[in-house]
């Protein structure tokens, strides 16, 4: 087999939790405890998980936007944890990313067409705004070419998310971390924007983390789903299995507790629904062993004492003592 | 039949801002009848919070101005209702709950302390007994040792546990409606499941009214008896709940139904999209407010603004199109 286009191992960061005038550090918040994965050339794989669990951290470490508290991450064949800032940004050529809100992510000062062509000149790919490549990746991204002349508050939310995957696409690059792409869009807007990068994949044939709370959006767009809890993956497989066999009790009770559009379904889905109960520990003080421990309905000793480890079952790899079947 | 709870009967509401008349309620109307889950689905800006704000009297006039319509509440009309007999239907008869609970709660009092007080401006009892009752009321909506928190301020709560804090003040005082305005747009999906199991239960153990606004289909599918669906500031299609995901009438709703994707339908196949984006009040179209974006559009929707017809007993639907024998075949 290839190699992946990028592995991640191990990868932890924790933020100090400072407190008074001279910031002392008081504690620590673990938000990214021993997280590994890898992503194929062509790939999707979809990151979920509830607020504070660790998401978008893991995609801001794999871009060093954030440096790891320690862990490695391997793309392309490069050891990005090691690089320097300088050799990162070289880097970044190949992996971009595309943020939520659209509305803060770009630029007010700046047109449509120097936006997306920054990329370009800062890796030295093209000496202007003026080169060609930009008006035909604005058009790629389903917006008209004049548009490359106006700023971003002319546009709509879904316009602007087009042009910062625009922008993201402009250097071609290899891997592209999209962090809740569509979650600040109108309904009627998201499915515009979940085919347009499909599309672009096709087209591109680039790799995707797609990182998003909403496990609807995920379930359509990845080929491989990761679980996320309190800073730890918890599940990870395919998508078809992790959707249609969940074996750790917290991906079956995410899955179960999204509301779906069809009301008949909804009534029948009521009566089996697993409510959690309780609310996701402070990352600061996670529970020892399995962190999922306080709100699972199956958990028992060992559970508090020894943490699981990620293992095979079936087609997807399980942290969980007593996975479903 | 009975008289209905709240009928808003051609409701305009109109802004006058520094970009002109924002023309965010643009004849509404919508029935609710006691004890009824009524959901009332949109996109942002489609004028779903500045309708339920209207009928609690919270939005500000200036700029907000009413040029027409009606809002009864059993037969009175709460427009030109005074503001202090407003108050008193206000959290009393009718309450509301908001989508961020901690905008709402007023960080320097206990949650004991502000439900006991909403209790007692809305009815005399001893500062004993209300506090007895918040204590009930917390218990009702699953939150655990309700006797110990009522003494801690809303800091210390979670913000599923605040939510239900919010819905016990809500239901505190009886009342017969309850607005929530997106009430778990906030939260994720696993307390989102939570806080909607207890707004369904609690409401109809108490046989509340409840006009959930959310523009998350799910949410309705799962609790509503009937959605009302807004777009361009107007209710757009209005049926029981199986009836309007089985058979959506409205090309819009027709169309958001097949956009979003559907976790229980996984497939590779590219989602069906609505062109173009919602529009802007301040300038709508002189028709019907879809006209730009449908797909099924003839002349006459450019033009004339379709009115809200019955096509069939409970079925609501504003479109021109409805009306031609064949057209519900091509959406099915």
């Amino acid at each position: 087999m290839s190699e992946p286009l990028l592995k991640v191992v191990n990868l932890e960061k924790k933020f100090p939790i400072q407190r008074g005038f001279l910031k002392r550090t008081v504690g620590q918040i673990h938000a990214v405890d021993g997280v590994s994965f890898e992503i194929g050339h062509g790939e999707t794989l979809g990151l979920v998980g509830e607020s504070g669990c660790g998401k978008s951290t893991t995609a801001r470490l794999i871009l060093r936007l954030l440096d790891p508290t320690s862990g490695e991450i391997f793309f392309n064949g490069k050891e990005i944890h090691t690089l320097s800032r300088q050799e990162i940004r070289k880097e970044r050529k190949d992996m971009q990313i595309v943020f939520q809100d659209p509305y803060a992510s770009l630029n007010p000062r700046m047109t449509i067409r120097q936006i997306v062509a920054e990329p370009l000149i800062v890796h030295g790919l093209a000496n202007d705004d003026a080169d060609p490549a930009v008006d035909e990746m604005i058009e790629l991204c389903g917006l008209s070419r004049e548009f490359g002349n106006r700023y971003p508050h002319e546009f709509s939310g879904g316009q602007r998310q087009r042009v910062g995957i625009a922008r993201a696409l402009i250097t071609r690059p290899k891997l592209v971390v999209l962090d809740e792409p569509v979650s600040a869009l109108d309904v009627s807007v998201q499915a515009q924007i979940l085919n347009l990068l499909d599309d672009l994949r096709e087209k591109f044939d680039f790799s995707y983390l797609f990182v998003a709370h909403d496990l609807s959006v995920v379930s359509h767009i990845s080929t491989r789903v990761a679980v996320m809890y309190l800073g730890k993956i918890v599940e990870i497989g395919s998508r078809e299995e992790i959707f249609d066999n969940p074996h750790h009790p917290y991906t079956k009770a995410l899955i179960s507790a999204v509301p779906l559009a069809n009301p008949k379904q909804e009534r029948i889905r009521k009566t089996t629904r697993i409510v959690l109960t309780g609310d996701v520990p402070s990352p600061a003080n996670p529970p020892s062993g399995c962190r999922f421990r306080t709100r699972c309905w199956k958990a028992q000793e060992v559970c508090a004492t020894s943490e699981p480890a990620l293992l095979k079952i079936g087609n997807s790899y399980v942290a969980c003592h007593f996975p479903e079947m | 039949m009975s008289q209905p709870l709240l009928h808003i009967d051609d409701l305009y509401v109109h802004f006058n801002t520094s970009d002109g008349v924002v023309q965010a309620i643009n004849g509404a109307s919508l029935t609710l009848n006691p004890g009824e889950i009524v959901g009332l689905v949109g996109e942002s800006g489609s004028g779903k919070s500045v309708t339920a704000m209207s009928i609690l009297g919270l939005v500000p006039k200036p700029p907000a101005i009413y040029p027409k319509g009606r809002i009864l509440w059993k037969g009175i009309d709460l427009l030109t209702t005074p503001d202090r007999e407003l108050r008193e239907i206000r959290g009393g008869e009718i309450s509301m709950i908001f989508q961020d609970p901690m905008t709402s709660l007023n960080p320097v009092y206990t949650i004991g302390h502000q439900i006991s007080e909403m209790i007692r401006v809305h009815s005399r009892i001893s500062a004993k007994t209300a506090k007895l009752r918040s204590i009930e009321m917390l218990d009702l909506v699953g939150m655990p040792n309700p006797a110990q928190r009522i003494d801690d301020y809303p800091h210390q709560f979670s913000g599923g546990m605040r939510q239900r804090a919010m819905i016990a003040m809500a239901l505190s005082c009886s009342p017969e409606l309850l607005i929530a305005d997106e009430p778990t747009t906030a939260l994720d999906v696993t307390i989102q499941a939570q806080i909607l199991e207890i707004l369904e239960k609690s409401a109809r153990e108490l046989n509340v009214s409840v006009l959930l606004i959310t523009h998350d289909l799910g949410v309705v599918a799962g609790i509503c008896d009937r959605v009302a669906v807004m777009y361009g500031g107007r209710i757009v299609e209005e049926a029981p709940v199986d009836d309007l995901f089985e058979r959506p009438l409205m090309p819009y709703t027709w169309g958001l139904m097949r956009s979003i994707p559907q976790m229980d339908k996984v497939s590779t196949k590219r989602l069906y999209t609505i062109p173009g984006s919602p529009p802007v009040m301040s300038r709508p179209p002189k028709g019907c407010a879809f006209a730009p974006r449908c797909e099924f559009v003839i002349d006459r929707c450019h033009t004339e603004v379709p009115q809200l017809i019955e096509y069939a007993p409970h079925r609501m639907v504003r479109c021109h199109r409805v009306s031609e024998p064949d057209f519900i075949a091509v959406l099915a």
